[in-house]
């Protein structure tokens, strides 16, 4: 595979994760994109554009599902604030489940021996404690609910963040403001960005953090190149 | 904090700080219509590489917010896609600049006076 196939295989693997109304549009500017870069790359290290050059620009791309999520991110299903209540929620529900369970079991048919413990144990495990994974996905479903509530209309008094009067976000979301001479309001805590990293050692195998941060143009006697 | 453990804490604080600047980086050289490889190069030269993984989505992004506009232009080769404030990125632009001096100035205050209280 070549240079030029591989750019056009991941181009292609890109494209097939976002919605169709984009797919088209971004694979053109991205195939570009990627051949100027790789066309840079190749004239600084003073040959043609080959294979081990093209592969070492899309490891540090990126792998096809983590570009495809830079151009389309995902929405969060819980709320990252709720996530070890979720957490503890599940957990602790499902321990009381089981537990009320077994000890119904045990009410119910009193054990003597080893086989009939093994036997009681047995039945508690098909009849209470697999059935009882309904509570983790009821669960699920409300703090899923709870977060798209807050995210349709952040601020409002029905939304969580709203019932502590907490202003909404910047509409364009992109920075929070800082509290002091008069600029803006006060820092909002707010959750990192998403970090992304390259672990390419299915299609591009020989990329695999060979350079995949640091190698690119750009870097060339920088300390840092900033990845979202 | 040079290297081990301290080195790791240091690499990622640091790099969440200079995260924090990207959009703004980004919309600063938009005046004009540039081109995405352009544009990276531009802020490379200038001491703010940004990986082209994370530069070239994020314009996508902004121009999705309606912050940027662009349009495909065809220059002797393959079709490029440029980019450039919109009427609200010039006003974003400027308003997250205030931010961004405003923000540098308490941090400057903060940090001469550290220790003096």
């Amino acid at each position: 595979m070549n240079a030029g196939q591989l750019i056009e295989s991941y181009v292609s693997d890109v494209a097939r994760l976002l919605p169709g109304a984009q797919r088209a549009d971004v694979a053109l500017e991205l195939r570009t994109l990627l051949r100027d870069e790789l066309a840079d790359r190749a004239e600084v290290a003073g040959r043609e554009p080959d294979e081990e050059l093209a592969r070492r620009l899309l490891a540090g791309f990126g792998r096809p599902a983590e570009v495809a999520a830079r151009y389309r991110p995902a929405p969060a299903l819980i709320d990252p604030a709720d996530t070890r209540r979720f957490l503890r929620v599940a957990i602790i529900g499902m321990a009381v489940i089981w537990l009320l369970g077994l000890l119904d079991l045990l009410r119910r048919r009193p054990v003597n021996s080893l086989d009939g413990a093994l036997y009681a144990l047995r039945e508690w495990w098909t009849v209470g404690a697999i059935p009882a994974l309904w509570w983790p996905g009821v669960m699920f479903v409300c703090f899923a609910g709870a977060a798209w509530v807050n995210d349709a209309a952040p601020g409002s008094p029905e939304s969580p963040s709203g019932q502590y009067g907490g202003d909404p976000l910047p509409e364009h979301g992109l920075v929070a403001g800082v509290r002091g001479q008069g600029h803006g309001q006060p820092v909002r805590d707010q959750a990192p960005a998403s970090t992304f990293t390259t672990s390419y050692t299915t299609r591009w195998p020989a990329c695999a953090d060979s350079e995949s941060r640091t190698g690119g143009p750009a870097d060339r006697g920088s300390p840092w190149v900033i990845s979202v | 904090m040079g290297n081990g453990r301290g080195g790791g804490v240091f690499d990622k604080l640091e790099l969440e700080l200079r995260r924090g600047v990207i959009v703004l980086a980004a919309l600063s050289q938009l005046h004009t219509f540039r081109y995405g490889y352009e544009l990276r190069q531009l802020l490379a030269d200038q001491g703010m590489p940004i990986e082209e993984g994370t530069l070239y989505p994020l314009l996508r992004r902004l121009e999705a917010q309606g912050v940027l506009i662009s349009e495909w232009r065809v220059d002797g080769g393959p079709p490029r896609r440029y980019y450039m404030l919109s009427d609200d990125g010039l006003h974003l632009r400027r308003r997250l600049s205030e931010t961004w001096r405003g923000l540098n100035k308490t941090m400057d205050d903060l940090l001469d006076g550290e220790g003096r209280s």
